[in-house]
């Protein structure tokens, strides 16, 4: 008797088993391991400059500038240039210095709030082949822009580094990378260095990576 | 038997019944008391950093401390936080830290990316940061165990 209903209770559970996993979700099959991470996190090992070193420094020099004299204690409405013209890259490791000043710049154009205006030094090809095709007549003024005016001079300019110190040590394969990234605003036609923060940081890996 | 048999069944279909569904379903609201945080504080979202049994049985501790947190406004207007982060271990603790910026609604305006801090044995550093908007009138520190 025992037996039997023993027997009929597995049975029973072995069908609802059966009939639950049915309701269990379909995931989606990954293609070659692909994930999406945070651009703050750093999945793999390295000693290099990652997208969480990069957006952490853009955005200190960011709050910096915002919450600077030059910017709120002014008269008038400072221009500023941000772009990777004057930024160099002086480590050891292959960065796209742009990265950075994009990042700053896009950062800073959010939170302007019409304390400060932008400009686009970077794209002056642009702006100047529209001035000339309006000038020769082949392009009609815009709808909102019509007259052509004047190129606008900058007040504040980024300038800056990143450079680094590495070492390796031969018998271990251990690797250890210190980065300085400099950043600093320059006052047109003085000179002055009117703002500046430094970014630092050390690392230290037993795995050798290649950073492209 | 026959009851238990028919009590079995009873409870597949119950199942099956609540596994089919058509159309979306609405997300679980899980807004409690138990789950909001108060504004203008620092909090631990990593379980390891938070906890940490020590040899003492049934004996927990943080591994870190908030001494101070200091909520102050800058001379353009910016709300400005300033947490003092103790190390309660004799090791190198690394945090993930980043703060969110909220305005009256509670609506977040501003967010700093995760800023690694190291912390040397015993060591009480200063986490500093300014929001971006004056919109900005509560913040939450959020602190994450790092690699």
């Amino acid at each position: 008797m025992k037996k039997k209903l023993l027997l009929h209770f597995t049975i029973v559970m072995a069908v609802a088993i059966f009939c639950l996993t049915g309701c269990l979700e379909v995931k989606n099959s990954t293609v070659g391991n692909q994930i999406h991470v945070s651009p703050s996190s750093q999945p793999l090992p390295g000693c290099g400059i990652e997208s969480k070193e990069l957006r952490v420094a853009a955005d200190q020099m960011a709050r910096l500038i915002i919450n600077s004299d030059i910017i709120n204690n002014t008269q008038g409405i400072p221009r500023i240039v941000v772009d990777s013209e004057y930024f160099s890259n002086d480590s050891s490791y292959v960065i796209d210095r742009a990265l950075f000043t994009d990042y700053l710049r896009v950062e800073l154009q959010r939170a302007s709030n019409g304390k400060f205006e932008m400009l686009g030094r970077n794209y002056s090809d642009m702006v100047e082949q529209e001035r000339e095709a309006q000038a020769q007549g082949d392009v009609t003024a815009g709808a909102v822009v019509e007259n052509i005016p004047q190129r606008l001079g900058w007040d504040y300019r980024l300038g800056g580094s990143i450079r680094s110190l590495s070492k390796v040590v031969s018998n271990t394969g251990q690797a250890s990378s210190y980065f300085l990234i400099t950043f600093e605003l320059i006052e047109r036609g003085s000179g002055r260095i009117v703002l500046s923060d430094n970014y630092e940081f050390k690392k230290v890996s037993s795995i050798s990576s290649i950073y492209r | 038997m026959k009851k238990i048999l028919l009590i079995s069944v009873l409870t597949i279909f119950s199942f099956l019944t609540g596994c089919h569904r058509e159309g979306p379903a609405f997300a679980a609201n899980t807004l409690s008391s138990k789950v909001q945080t108060p504004p203008d504080s620092v909090v631990v979202l990593d379980k390891k950093v938070s906890d940490m049994t020590t040899r003492i049985p049934f004996s927990k501790f943080s591994k870190i401390s908030v001494d101070r947190n200091i909520k102050q406004y800058t001379s353009a207007g910016m709300l400005k936080v300033l947490a003092d982060i103790r190390n309660r271990t004799d090791h190198v603790l690394r945090l993930n830290i980043c703060t969110k910026f909220f305005d009256g609604d509670g609506i977040e305006v501003d967010q700093s990316p995760a800023s690694i801090f190291v912390l040397n044995p015993q060591e009480t550093k200063t986490y500093s940061i300014s929001s971006l908007t004056d919109k900005a009138k509560t913040y939450r520190v959020e602190i994450m165990g790092a690699q």
